[in-house]
């Protein structure tokens, strides 16, 4: 019966990264109203970035995120201003579209810099663990990563509760028309949004390069598990993100426990199917529009 | 003679081939109520939205503080001292009451003075102290309006433009909001009210157009206009 505290303290300890994953995805969805289909290459591009900082500069990936997170900020920030907001408003089609180039734009680009070869971001933390009896222990791999999406997640909570900007983001997503009436650029909001997103998943990008092996075309697979972590928490809630991403990794590893490791992404994807059905707007989302 | 505050000089305003407002000329002067009446479809609230920056006169001149403000969008309005009370009071659904308040001191002049703005907005709508916490929409109607009112004045504007801000509200209401208006009138703001209700509108209003069908078809301080005269112009009969 103790084995089965292994599966479920691991469970809980990748939810946290898989929120980390989710949360850039969920607050487009929620802020922006639209689906980010390059969020996942957009990870993965981060993780380069970190790989190559890491080679240049002789740093440990935690420290490059120094380097990462503005540099995903301004890309982000790019990408909504001067490419995203000429689309927005003109249906549902036309950012997906922008979104999906973006995408294979990633990928091709990071194939042709760093071949297709799986790589990872070298860190003396990942072969350590904690032992709490002989027969479970805690990979501190997995509790860093734990850490980083649970902090993520509550700055985000507190940022957005808090600020000025983060209560105009908000403001924005409500009513856009309205936004504007009480002085607020909307269109800079978007962007600023979208930066703020990117720096999500600079820690995401650093913590999938951490904690596994990534390659060129690993983001769709991300991309995936985050819309994952949205369906289960519900757009734009970061509560939910947390939530959603605890349910999943919970999900996906006591599916392998119980079920054999054939059956872990299939026991997190019944869970998600489960949520749809009875709650469609998600755990913590509004029904009738992203919370 | 001090310049007025607002001037609407000559305004045209399409809606892609269709013309809504035709040659609208408006002043308004510092510390003063104006009025714009008319029946539904007139074109009061294109010609306000056309002065908050939210529709584009095809022709004509808006100038604030002598400023031509034309082409300016509602975020670049605003911090000039200009602030809506929009329509439908389009309170924030997802804000509380504090944070709807917030978000209209968001302008970074308005920001640096809010709690000192904020003292003064609870002192002229207590309700809306004792509701902060309580999420926007779910005050009552009347409420709301004090709270888009509420929210327009954390902006600390020079320029109150109000739309339609009876509309849908009981009596007892309405009466409490324009006795705020006068209020807000002693804290030496100016203000450009556009109204349906005929009756209200003109009691409270130092100045007063009456437009028809897109025209500005009577002006006249309202004591000077009478009935006959403002009924035949509102309804055009």
């Amino acid at each position: 019966m103790q084995d089965v505290f292994q599966p479920l303290i691991n469970g809980i300890l990748l939810g946290g990264i898989y929120a980390a994953v989710g949360v850039g995805l969920s607050m487009i969805f929620g802020i922006v109203r639209m689906v980010n289909l390059a969020h996942g290459d957009l990870m993965i591009l981060s993780s380069y970035i970190m790989l190559a900082t890491c080679g240049i500069l002789g740093i440990n990936p935690y420290t490059s995120l120094i380097v990462a997170l503005p540099v995903m900020f301004g890309l982000g920030y790019g990408i909504q201003k001067y490419i995203l907001n000429r689309v927005l408003g003109a249906g549902m089609e036309p950012p997906l579209i922008v979104a999906f180039g973006l995408s294979i734009i990633l990928q091709n680009t990071l194939l042709l810099i760093f071949s297709p070869d799986a790589r990872s971001l070298q860190t003396s933390l990942s072969i350590k663990s904690i032992d709490l009896t002989q027969t479970v222990s805690i990979p501190v791999i997995y509790l860093v990563g734990f850490v980083f999406g649970v902090g993520t997640v509550s700055i985000l909570q507190l940022f957005f509760r808090s600020t000025f900007l983060g209560r105009a983001i908000r403001a924005a997503s409500d009513d856009e028309m309205a936004a504007q009436y009480m002085g607020i650029n909307t269109q800079t909001i978007f962007a600023v949004a979208m930066g703020i997103a990117m720096m999500t998943a600079a820690i995401a990008g650093m913590l999938i390069g951490t904690t596994f092996t990534f390659f060129p075309h690993t983001g769709p697979q991300y991309l995936i598990i985050a819309f994952g972590v949205v369906i289960i928490g519900g757009a734009g809630s970061m509560i939910g993100t947390l939530a959603g991403g605890l349910i999943l990794g919970i999900a996906q590893l006591m599916g392998a426990y119980f079920l054999g490791s054939g059956y872990q992404l299939l026991a997190g994807y019944v869970i998600l199917i489960i949520v749809l059905a009875i709650r469609p707007q998600g755990l913590f989302g509004k029904a009738g529009r992203a919370a | 003679m001090p310049q007025p505050v607002l001037q609407v000089c000559n305004v045209d305003i399409h809606y892609g081939d269709m013309q809504a407002i035709w040659d609208a000329t408006l002043n308004v002067e510092a510390g003063q109520i104006v009025s714009i009446i008319g029946a539904n479809g007139a074109g009061k609230s294109t010609l306000l939205q056309s002065i908050a920056g939210s529709i584009k006169p095809s022709g004509g001149d808006i100038i604030y503080n002598g400023e031509r403000i034309n082409a300016l969008m509602p975020y670049q309005t605003l911090p000039l001292g200009i602030s809506l009370v929009p329509e439908g009071r389009r309170i924030f659904p997802r804000l509380t009451v504090l944070e709807n308040l917030l978000i209209g001191a968001y302008a970074p002049k308005a920001r640096a003075n809010h709690q000192r703005i904020l003292e003064g907005i609870y002192r002229l709508f207590p309700i809306l102290k004792e509701r902060t916490h309580q999420m926007g929409t779910t005050l009552s109607g009347g409420e709301q309006q004090m709270l888009a009112i509420a929210r327009s004045l954390m902006s600390d504007p020079n320029l109150l433009l109000f739309d339609e801000i009876s509309l849908g509200l009981a009596p007892t209401m309405i009466k409490s909001i324009y006795e705020s208006i006068k209020a807000i009138k002693q804290l030496g703001k100016t203000m450009l009210l556009v109204e349906q209700d005929l009756q209200r509108s003109l009691k409270t209003a130092d100045y007063a157009y009456v437009m028809q069908k897109g025209r500005i078809v009577l002006q006249g301080n309202p004591a000077d206009l009478s009935e006959a005269e403002i009924k035949k112009a509102y309804f055009g009969i």
